[in-house]
């Protein structure tokens, strides 16, 4: 299992959450399951880090996932 | 050296051991830039100036509204229609007439950042859109000066703390800006006042313990706050070696500047349909 977080997503919860994906692309499909096309496009916008490793975009279908991995995937918030 | 005024105005912290005398001589010799007197400028002002800070800018080309009121605590009603740094200098006067306040009535771009920011020991990042949080990132990086970083939306806040070299940058987190049409404006989305109070307050706090030189700052750590279930996460961050400014092959050499389109979204509000103001 994969444990990911996500923060600063309009309502997807932060809650950890755990998934079996075999790369950050699977997971990004997962987490996509019931958000609109809207949610979709920010959840792809937001930075991705594996075990404390940053994943670039262009890496995404090659970073593979293995049992115990933490995603961190976060929303570029930028209100003041 | 203070003056017996000054030794009563901030007593209760020149008392703390770890600022003392010194600590306060350090705060009322340092210079600090606030960009944007929104919502996180409102409280990093208010205490960066109450704190005693000796030069204080104000970077700022907006006008306050009355939607602005809700959470953007230096401006009061009978503010609306000044100038944001008009109406915030003539608050942080009355409260701390010590403090040099330093009106930059303007927008940033990538043709006078470096001159304000120069000026300048640190910087504190309040704005709301893209195009001025990665300016503000690069030319520090160029500049090497600390910048303290807070973003708001809705319940949730963010707070980092980038020393340039030492710690990961805002663009370590986001590469390059999101595509066209994809994030919504910040003037587009909610937040609740109180979440932009701690953040601002918190940016204030990151800025003191550095012009002071004490404690531990959020430098390669990401701090994240939850409102609506009050948890506060903190990750730490490292710097991110494929960073197209700070990392082993930058591609930045000089400053960008953004035209980022955002998503348009429109309210419901008692029935009627507007476009977010």
């Amino acid at each position: 299992m994969i444990q990911v977080k996500i923060f600063g997503l309009e309502n997807c919860s932060n809650e950890t959450r755990l998934l079996e994906a075999a790369n950050i692309e699977e997971l990004m499909l997962k987490i996509s399951e019931g958000l609109d096309v809207a949610q979709i496009d920010m959840l792809r916008s937001c930075a991705v880090i594996v075990n404390n490793e940053y994943i670039m975009n262009q890496d995404r279908v090659k970073t593979e996932l293995k049992d115990g991995d933490d995603v961190l995937i976060l929303s570029p918030i930028i209100g003041g | 050296m203070l003056d017996d005024k000054q030794i009563l105005r901030y007593s209760k912290q020149i008392i703390l051991k770890d600022i003392g005398l010194k600590g306060q001589m350090k705060l009322l010799n340092s210079k600090v830039l606030v960009v944007g007197a929104g919502g996180l400028g409102s409280p990093a002002l208010f205490y960066l100036a109450s704190a005693g800070v000796g030069t204080i800018g104000i970077a700022d080309y907006d006008t306050v509204g009355l939607s602005n009121l809700q959470r953007q605590i230096l401006h009061f009603t009978e503010d609306i229609g000044q100038k944001k740094v008009d109406s915030a200098a003539e608050k942080l006067n009355r409260l701390n007439p010590d403090v040099k306040i330093i009106k930059h009535l303007l927008g940033l771009n990538n043709l006078n950042i470096e001159k304000v920011i120069s000026e300048y020991d640190v910087v504190v990042d309040c704005t709301d859109n893209f195009q001025a949080r990665y300016l503000i990132s690069d030319c520090c990086y160029f500049l090497k000066k600390p910048v303290v970083e807070g973003a708001v939306v809705r319940f949730v806040g963010k707070l980092m703390t980038i020393i340039p070299d030492v710690s990961p940058c805002y663009r370590c987190l986001n590469p390059i800006p999101p595509e066209d049409g994809v994030m919504p404006s910040c003037s587009d989305e909610g937040i609740l006042g109180a979440i932009a109070g701690i953040i601002g307050t918190m940016q204030a706090l990151e800025a003191i313990k550095i012009m002071i030189g004490i404690g531990e700052t959020l430098s390669g750590r990401l701090l994240l706050l939850d409102g609506l279930s009050m948890k506060v996460t903190e990750i730490a961050l490292p710097k991110n070696e494929n960073c197209p400014i700070c990392g082993t092959k930058p591609t930045i050499k000089e400053l960008v500047s953004y035209d980022i389109k955002y998503k348009t979204k429109t309210h419901l509000v008692k029935g009627n349909r507007f476009k977010a103001f």
